[in-house]
Order: C-alpha cells, then structure tokens, then sequence
C-alpha cells in the first residue's frame, strides 16, 4: 500500500508549511490527485488517518480533488476530457491523443482553522 | 482561510532519485527499473538476461523484496554482483532505498545496474529510483485485460516483455489484445514475447537491451 508513504509524504510538506506560515492547526489539507496516478483515494484517507492519531493534525480534514484526464489530440489540437482511458479524438476520431493532465499528485493548499 | 500551497507530493523522492542519476552517469552506469506484479517472472527473466550479457557487460542487481532473500541467491548464483533490499513491507523500492543499496557496489566497474522491484503492479510505478528506464512484465496468466486496468506502469515503461508464452494455449489471453491496449497507452514502447521456460524470444529481448546500455553509454559520454 504505497498511500501511506505518499501521506507521509503530504505530511512532511504540510508540517513545513504550517511551520513556515506561523500555524498551529489545520481545518483542511487540498490535494489534487489525477486519475492516472495509480492512487486510491480512500486508502489516502484511511492512512491519513492512521499516520495523524495523537498528532497536532489529528481531525484535519484530507481533501482530495480527482483530476480527470486532459488529452490533446494530436490530430486536430482539440483538448478534451475523460473520467477514464479514451484512444479517440471525440472532434475528429482521431487516434491516441497525448495525455496533457491526469497525472498530478499535488498539495493545492492548506486550510487554517477560523479563530 | 487557504493558504495556497502547490508543492509536488513526490518531490522529495523525486530530488533522491535524480540525485542517484547523476550518481550513476558519472559512473556511466545504466539502470533498470523491472517491474511487475508478484510471480509474472522477473527473476526468471533477470537469469536469462545474465547468462546472455554477463560476458559482454559487467552487471550488477538490486532486488527488492518484502521479505527474505531467496532472489538474491539466485542472482548470485548466476556470478554477479547482487545486493538485497529488505522493504519491511512496503510495496515499492524508493530513492533513498536505492541509495543505500548503490552504496555496496563499485559503480564505475559496472555497465548495467538491473533494480528487480518489488511484486506489484500498481504501486513502483509512481516512484522514481533514479532509473534510465523503466521496464516491465506481463505473464500471460494475468490476463489480457491488465493494460487497461493498470495503465500507469505501461505508460511509464519503455519496454514491456510479455514472458510465459508456453502457457499460451492453456490460459484465456491474447498477446494481440495486449499488443493492442499498450500501444494505445504507450506507442513508444518496445514489446517482447518471451518463456523463460523455453528460451524463446529472449534473445531478442537481450540485443535489445544491450543496444540501449550502448547506446546510453554513447550518449552520456558525449
Ligand atoms: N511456465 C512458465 N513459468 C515461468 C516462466 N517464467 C517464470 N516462470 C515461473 O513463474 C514463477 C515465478 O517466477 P519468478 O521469476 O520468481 O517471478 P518474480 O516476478 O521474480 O516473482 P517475485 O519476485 O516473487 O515477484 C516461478 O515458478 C517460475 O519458474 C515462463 O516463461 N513459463
Ligand atoms: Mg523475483
Ligand atoms: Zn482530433
């Protein structure tokens, strides 16, 4: 289960952030996270869970926005969409257009809880 | 209140593993990433592989395994340099894994290093070791359904060796259902049918390989 070594991860950033801006508690923590990225949200959640119990990032919530799947088709320059894996430009049915987004695996922002 | 963040999740394995590629350039040592899911052959294909090349090329193997080191043994056996990861668990091989294990062997007395990555078919593929190239394996017992269900590992691989042929006729898959999926996702990839029971079609997978560890080297020395 390679989640818990990418929360880790998003931990370890966040910690600096927090750091780094002079907060102590965080209502949210957004990330953004393509659907190619071979990633499964719950798992996310549930080790971010298990990694923050006792921790001052206990409670926060974990955000995570799917990115789909941005091709270009590199018949027609058209840019399209997809939830899933396509191999045809919708415009001109051309055939295996680059993937442009769908990759990411990103911390957007942190939220700060209201005084 | 947001306060805008944008960092790369990865990115500290990121800056490791390009880290252990500069280390591998300077001693002009190509890497290989093998992946695939538990059992599809990677050892099996890693002895094939030696046995051809070791007298042309000087090798060296990392393998990764959650446990135990039956893997290893068998590389050794084979007469080249081979250190072992114990992962503890964890699914995948990282940067700073590789790092410490680079650190057991004379890197600019090899030509080849070949990382045998942990069994698994989702997880290595989003972490970067400082690799040349990612290579993987699909046995025919997986099933033909795998590209499209798993396409991550397909489109960050470089060449995808499709290895237990000789049990083609007893397995519902079809090599061209595979063909067809990866180069849909990956049309740069470079496709190999192989047993490494019977032998056949490694040899044209080993020129292959050698062709791009000659052809890194060139590259890197000029
Ligand atoms: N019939 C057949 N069996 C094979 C072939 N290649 C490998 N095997 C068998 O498949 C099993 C697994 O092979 P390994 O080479 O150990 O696979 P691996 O990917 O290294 O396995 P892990 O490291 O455990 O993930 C062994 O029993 C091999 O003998 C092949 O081409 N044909
Ligand atoms: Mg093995
Ligand atoms: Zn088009």
């Amino acid at each position: 289960m390679h989640e818990m070594a990418i929360v880790q991860s998003v931990i370890d950033i966040v910690l600096q952030e927090m750091d780094r801006h002079g907060v102590e508690k965080l209502k949210a923590i957004h990330l953004a996270v393509g659907r190619m990225s071979a990633i499964v949200p719950e798992q996310m959640r549930m080790c971010f869970d298990i990694l923050t119990a006792d921790h001052k990032l206990a409670g926060a919530e974990l955000n995570i926005r799917m990115v789909p799947v941005t091709y270009r088709c590199r018949n027609c320059d058209q840019e399209f969409t997809s939830e899933g894996i396509t191999f045809k430009c919708p415009y001109c049915e051309g055939p295996d257009p680059d993937i442009i987004f769908g990759r990411e695996l990103k911390i957007e922002s942190i939220e700060v809880m209201d005084e | 209140m947001k306060i805008p963040v944008v960092r790369n999740i990865l990115e500290v394995n990121d800056r490791i593993a390009k880290q252990n590629r500069e280390i591998f350039d300077r001693s002009n040592l190509f890497v290989i990433n093998l992946m695939s899911s538990p059992g599809a052959g990677k050892t099996s294909l890693l002895e094939q592989t030696i046995e051809r090349l070791k007298d042309k090329l000087d090798i060296g193997v990392i393998e990764g395994d959650i446990q135990c080191s039956f893997d290893a043994e068998r590389i050794a056996k084979k007469g080249v340099a081979v250190t072992q990861i114990n992962t503890d668990g964890a699914c995948h091989l990282d940067g700073n894994m590789i790092r410490e294990a680079m650190n057991q062997f004379d890197l600019s007395a090899l030509d080849l290093l070949i990382v045998e990555n942990v069994g698994n078919l989702v997880c290595p593929a989003e972490f970067k070791v400082g690799e040349n190239m990612k290579a993987m394996i699909l046995s025919v017992t997986e099933g033909d359904d795998k590209p499209l269900k798993y396409p991550l590992m397909f489109q960050e691989s470089s060449a995808l060796v499709i290895n237990k042929i000789d049990l083609l006729p007893y397995v519902d898959c079809k090599v061209e259902n595979i063909r067809e999926a990866v180069s849909q996702l990956n049309r740069d990839i470079a496709v190999f049918e192989v047993s490494c029971k019977t032998g056949e079609g490694i040899d044209q997978w080993v020129a292959w390989l050698e062709k791009q560890v000659w052809d890194g080297k060139i590259n890197a020395g000029q």
